[in-house]
């Protein structure tokens, strides 16, 4: 009897292959695939590199420019950059075909103009992030100064009054 | 929530007092040096009363080892700690027996030989691999979890452990026969997509030992956790640990900071964890249904329950943005909302198919055919169960009802949603096909339950600080038993400590039991039948796990 019941089954015709690649398939609702960084909002902050646990994102200096790199093939699609972005400049898209032939192709970057030390002329952060402090915080005194200089120049104005 | 647990364990075993009370009476729990922290009691002991109290507890009706670890605290106390972590299950407490290890040439007493118990002999011969903590009477030779050709005297796990660059040169061991046949199986089964070896000792077609080198996927990731994530980003590793059941490690991992931290978790939180901790149990209880008639031969079985699994998958997908559970949890809740009612028409249509796949499934078993290859193939007794400390479905099909969403309730278990723990009495492979079958059934309705009281609010806390050096223990059911995560925090926000325990560490060393008696062609049902993982027990990242094919174990206790 049992042996009828499978055998049924195994008729029951059932179509299960689908014609992709030759018909698209598409990512249901709230998917979570390639995340793509645009280039406009992006401001280098580089807030999303601390905290992509694969270190998918990095923020590199080449050559007097802040580069944040973007390896796809370590992308795990967690979405934590997007949901850390200050600017929202993350969107999280539903690209899923992501094959390459080319090592290259899986690379994404944006270039940021870094902004030089008053003191030291040392190159230090992007020009996008500071202005963007300027815009929260206001005119800061020591916001054009790099993270060095800040420090002598505040431990300067603290013992100042005491010599 | 304490209060509400403390009434459960009371309801269910008609317990009125206090559980360490009743522990202090019974087996002699020192009261003055435990610490009750969120149903987990942390003891300081001595090595002489672990060594009394240990026996006492393991041999205790509701209560067995479960596991053990160590951690490097040389450079807080000066001490190597090993700590050893009890499972009370009549008492919904979990009991941490924590002694102290002077530091130059650590040695301690093994607890295996005096408990007999297979969970203990492995965790103790990992510490001794890992943290070069000797064991005396331990009865493990060579390696368990290093390869045979890591350097001597480098333990990986010790905080000011080298970087090592060099390799050692390959160490022979000479392999004992006796006579009797060997059949080697692996280091790679052409089956299975994990890697492990097996020799089975046979004398004509019955196996007469079996004996297991596995570990060979040990990556370290407990270290990779302690040295470059910070404690929010180790979530989305921990649930790589396993393909199949990653959101059960993720989410024990996050309740282990949060009892840490003491982090209150909004409800709504709880209640998606629990909904997605159960379709992850349907998807992997389906996935080793399909795979079981794989390996005893029947592939119509496989065929359709891998099509009907496919929905659950499917189901995922639109719950949390991808086929598996991936990138949900956050210690402080959970990341991503679910809509009950679109949820709800989801699960009406998903409760069809699972239905549909486990009428098939009990049909299939009615075949003669496939129910003679597991009809009373690999038995283990209760008492062996309890003994060498099986979990989950295994220890459930030998009448060992033990359930960590019963006995220690976590996510929404602790808020009213009961679970019915499905217990059989035969212990063959068969009752663990039907222990599943049953347990699916069950995963459905509680899905269904969660949903239909899902309360409003809030997904994710973030009203919590970081504070280093705080223990927690937490455990969760994962489909294949007791999964436990145990996590020290450490300073500028990494973790000092981070163990995982998967549940098939405890099963599969209790394989050789299992094996014995039975003929090589049962040994592959058998080593199927435990589910095991054993990347989840090496703790690495695996994109899959596949059934067993022909298995062995390795060495075991009098070899």
């Amino acid at each position: 009897m049992s042996r009828l019941r499978v055998l049924l089954e195994a008729f029951r015709g059932r179509v299960t292959l689908k014609e992709y690649p030759f018909k698209t398939l598409s990512a249901p609702e709230g998917f979570r695939g390639l995340p793509r960084v645009d280039a406009d909002e992006c401001i280098g902050c580089g807030a999303c590199t601390l905290i992509c646990p694969s270190h998918a994102l990095r923020l590199v200096e080449e050559d007097g420019v802040l580069v944040l790199k973007h390896f796809v093939n370590r992308c795990i699609f967690c979405a934590m950059c997007a949901d850390v972005c200050p600017q929202q400049a993350i969107v999280v898209t539903k690209d899923y075909e992501l094959a390459a032939l080319e090592q290259s192709e899986l690379e994404a970057s944006i270039a940021h103009v870094m902004a030089e030390c008053r003191e030291c002329s040392r190159r230090f952060a992007s020009e996008k992030t500071l202005e963007k402090v300027k815009e929260i915080l206001g005119d800061q005194p020591y916001l054009y100064l790099c993270p060095d200089c800040r420090r002598k120049f505040f431990i300067a104005a603290l013992t100042m009054g005491r010599r | 929530m304490t209060l509400r647990m403390e009434e459960r364990a009371g309801s269910v075993y008609t317990r009125k007092q206090p559980a360490i009370q009743v522990l202090a009476e019974e087996v002699g729990l020192p009261r003055d040096k435990c610490v009750d922290d969120n149903g987990v009691l942390f003891c300081n002991v001595s090595e002489r009363e672990l060594a009394i109290m240990a026996v006492k507890l393991h041999e205790y009706p509701g209560c067995k080892l479960t596991s053990c670890l160590a951690y490097d605290n040389r450079f807080v106390d000066g001490f190597f700690h090993v700590a050893y972590v009890f499972d009370c299950f009549s008492h919904s407490k979990y009991i941490v027996l924590d002694i102290r290890i002077p530091s130059p040439a650590p040695v301690s007493r093994s607890l295996a030989p005096k408990l007999n118990c297979n969970a203990c002999l492995w965790c103790e011969w990992e510490i001794r691999d890992l943290y070069g903590i000797e064991f005396r009477e331990h009865p493990g030779r060579g390696r368990l979890v290093l390869p045979d050709t890591w350097p001597e005297n480098v333990y990986p796990l010790r905080k000011d452990a080298p970087s090592i660059k060099i390799r050692a040169p390959p160490s022979s061991t000479p392999r004992r026969g006796g006579g009797k046949a060997i059949v080697p199986i692996g280091p790679y089964h052409p089956a299975l997509h994990e890697p492990e070896y097996f020799e089975l000792v046979v004398e004509g077609e019955r196996v007469v030992e079996a004996r297991y080198r596995g570990f060979f996927v040990y990556r370290g990731i407990e270290k990779l956790a302690e040295e470059r994530f910070t404690y929010d980003q180790v979530p989305f590793l921990a649930e790589r640990i396993c393909g199949i059941c990653g959101f059960t490690h993720s989410c024990c991992y996050c309740q282990a900071v949060e009892k840490a931290l003491s982090v209150s978790v909004p409800e709504r939180a709880l209640y998606i964890r629990t909904l997605l901790l159960e379709l992850e149990r349907v998807h992997s209880h389906l996935l080793w249904m399909a795979i079981m008639f794989h390996t005893i031969g029947y592939e119509p079985g496989f065929m359709h329950l891998m099509f009907l699994r496919e929905k659950v998958m499917d189901a995922a997908e639109k719950l949390t943005g991808n086929r598996k559970t991936y990138g949900m949890n956050l210690p402080g809740g959970v990341r991503r909302d679910v809509d009950p009612r679109r949820a709800l028409t989801l699960l009406g249509e998903l409760e069809k198919q699972v239905k549909k796949a486990l009428k098939l499934a009990r049909s299939y078993l009615e075949v003669s055919e496939a129910r003679s290859r597991i009809e009373e193939v690999g038995v283990l007794s209760r008492y062996d169960a309890k003994k060498h400390s099986a979990l989950g479905p295994v220890a459930r099909a030998s009448g060992l009802g033990v359930d960590v969403r019963r006995d220690h309730p976590y996510a929404a278990y602790g808020l009213g949603v009961d679970v019915d723990v499905k217990v059989r009495d035969e212990g063959d492979v068969l009752a663990r096909f039907l222990v599943r079958i049953d347990e699916t059934e069950e995963s459905m309705r509680i899905m269904r339950e969660v949903l239909e009281r899902m309360p409003g609010g809030e997904i994710i806390t973030r009203d919590y600080e970081y504070k280093p050096m705080r223990m927690g223990l937490s455990a969760t059911e994962a489909p294949r038993g007791e999964d436990i995560h145990f996590v020290i925090t450490g300073l500028s926000s990494r973790l000092f400590r981070w163990k995982v325990r998967a549940p098939s560490y405890n099963n599969i060393s209790i394989l050789p039991i299992m094996l014995e008696g039975y003929t090589l062609a049962d040994a592959p049902v058998i080593i199927a039948s435990i589910d095991p993982c054993f990347s989840c027990t090496d703790r690495v990242i695996v994109v899959d796990r596949a059934s067993g094919k022909k298995r062995r174990l390795r060495e075991v206790i009098g070899e």
